[in-house]
């Protein structure tokens, strides 16, 4: 088998790996299709609602909207509305973000130079990887924590959400690793993100996010979409 | 406040319930007989979700929710959720039980071979009395320290809990103590706990620890809601 022949065969493996591994509620589409540097275009008013989900226990956890109040400069900035099933409590804060919907500061935390694992990558095209590192201060505190992590752009696949609505998009698998900082002691502290960003609605669509100390499960949620609004033009 | 007095702080906040006030209500259980024996039967997604007051206070002060992430041959792994009852903050830690329920770490400090007074013994009946040893491991700051104490099973009774539920139930009552006594303050804890058969775990479980026989913290937790994964 030539070189090339290989190399075929080796990405032939990988789609159909990675094409095995598609959850029962996606389906992969031709890649060819998938928008070159997908642009992500937000106007004040623009407005996201996503469902939570506790994928521990499957139960519901609440919602949360992000809507934009100001998106300029290379930043988007959110009111956001977070109300847990629990307790009925609705919490609002402001929560920043760059262009690319990568947090850089929730009120709690400051993100340096943002958090990865909630947002689009540069250059969004199939196969993409890459890997980053960013620091996480919390407000009050002298002391800042290190992570350092991967990201790779999986698939375009059409994902159905609980609500009936359907979207074509990327999906991005994220994971970092905390390398220093407050808590740590001799500890593993790890997180993985599995997200869906369509381009139709400027934003992600699903999320699946985890959290595990030293291997061991700590928090695992399902946020899906389940309304957009754009602002009225 | 001692090394020893901060750990029972937390120890009390991290998972308690308050003491006195167990209403005399109907103990009698539905079920006269108490099973032969007992299998702890869970499964990732079974939680319990428990309220916790303040028993000097009446005050609640958390809601404790425990959910199985996973379950092994030697451990029950869990994410357990405080919800802070007047500021709603939320923060969760993984902790880690033995498959009788004795903790073993809790991400702040490891117990070896256990903290007895979470479980229950393997071959639990009415009337049982056994003694035990742990050391508790903090890690961070590092520190060490060792307990003793006694436990009974002492009844199988009705229990009632919140949202009008009720379990037939042990109680089992512990006493430990920090060992040796340092800078001359003797640390205590008292405890009893209902552990339901139905509920795979306590539905009560009231703390109380005493410095140098003073009042130090006083707690109940009372299962709320209990659910397996559909």
């Amino acid at each position: 088998m030539s070189q090339l022949g290989v190399g075929a065969f080796a990405s032939v493996l990988l789609v159909a790996v990675a094409a095995s591994a598609v959850a029962e509620d996606a389906s992969k589409l031709d890649p060819t299709a998938a928008p070159i540097d997908a642009k992500i275009q937000v106007s004040p008013g623009d407005s996201w609602t996503y469902d939570l989900r506790d994928d521990v226990t499957g139960d519901v956890k609440g919602s949360v909207v992000f809507e934009v109040t100001k998106a300029a400069d290379g930043e988007i900035e959110t009111r956001t509305t977070r109300q847990m099933s629990s307790t009925n409590a609705k919490t609002t804060t402001v929560q920043r973000f760059d262009a690319r919907w990568r947090r850089t500061d929730n009120g709690k935390y400051v993100w340096r130079p943002h958090l990865d694992t909630s947002g689009v990558p540069d250059a969004l095209q199939i196969g993409k990887s890459w890997s980053f590192k960013f620091e996480a201060l919390r407000k009050g505190s002298a002391q800042t924590e290190e992570y350092a992590g991967v990201g790779k752009v999986e698939a375009w696949e059409r994902v159905t959400l609980p609500n009936g609505a359907a979207y074509d998009a990327f999906k991005i698998d994220v994971a970092d690793t905390q390398t220093s900082g407050s808590g740590l002691a001799g500890r593993k502290h790890e997180n993985h993100a599995v997200m869906w960003f369509a381009p139709a609605v400027n934003r992600l669509v699903k999320m699946i996010d985890e959290s595990r100390d030293n291997g061991k499960l700590r928090d695992a949620t399902v946020q899906t979409l389940r309304e957009y609004k754009p602002a009225a033009k | 406040m001692s090394s020893i007095t901060r750990l029972a702080f937390a120890a009390a906040l991290a998972l308690s319930g308050s003491c006195a006030a167990f209403a005399d209500d109907d103990t009698k259980p539905n079920d006269p007989n108490p099973p032969a024996s007992v299998k702890i039967e869970v499964a990732r997604g079974d939680r319990w979700t428990y309220e916790v007051r303040d028993d000097v206070t009446d005050e609640l002060k958390t809601i404790l929710d425990v959910a199985v992430t996973d379950v092994s041959d030697s451990e029950i792994d869990t994410r357990v959720r405080f919800t802070n009852a007047s500021t709603n903050a939320e923060s969760t830690a993984v902790q880690v039980f033995d498959p009788h329920w004795r903790l073993k770490d809790s991400g702040a400090f490891v117990y070896r071979p256990g903290l007895e007074h979470f479980g229950i013994p393997p071959d639990i009946q009415v009337g049982k009395t056994w003694s035990y040893n742990f050391e508790l491991s903090r890690i961070n700051p590092p520190g060490n320290f060792k307990y003793a104490g006694k436990a009974k099973v002492v009844s199988w009774e009705r229990v009632s809990v919140r949202n009008g539920l009720a379990y037939d139930a042990f109680k089992i009552e512990f006493n430990t103590a920090a060992t040796p006594v340092v800078n001359n303050r003797k640390f205590e804890e008292h405890i009893v706990q209902w552990y339901a058969p139905a509920a795979n775990r306590y539905v009560k479980f009231v703390y109380e620890s005493r410095q140098n026989g003073k009042l130090l913290e006083s707690t109940v937790q009372t299962l709320r809601d209990y659910g397996r994964r559909e």
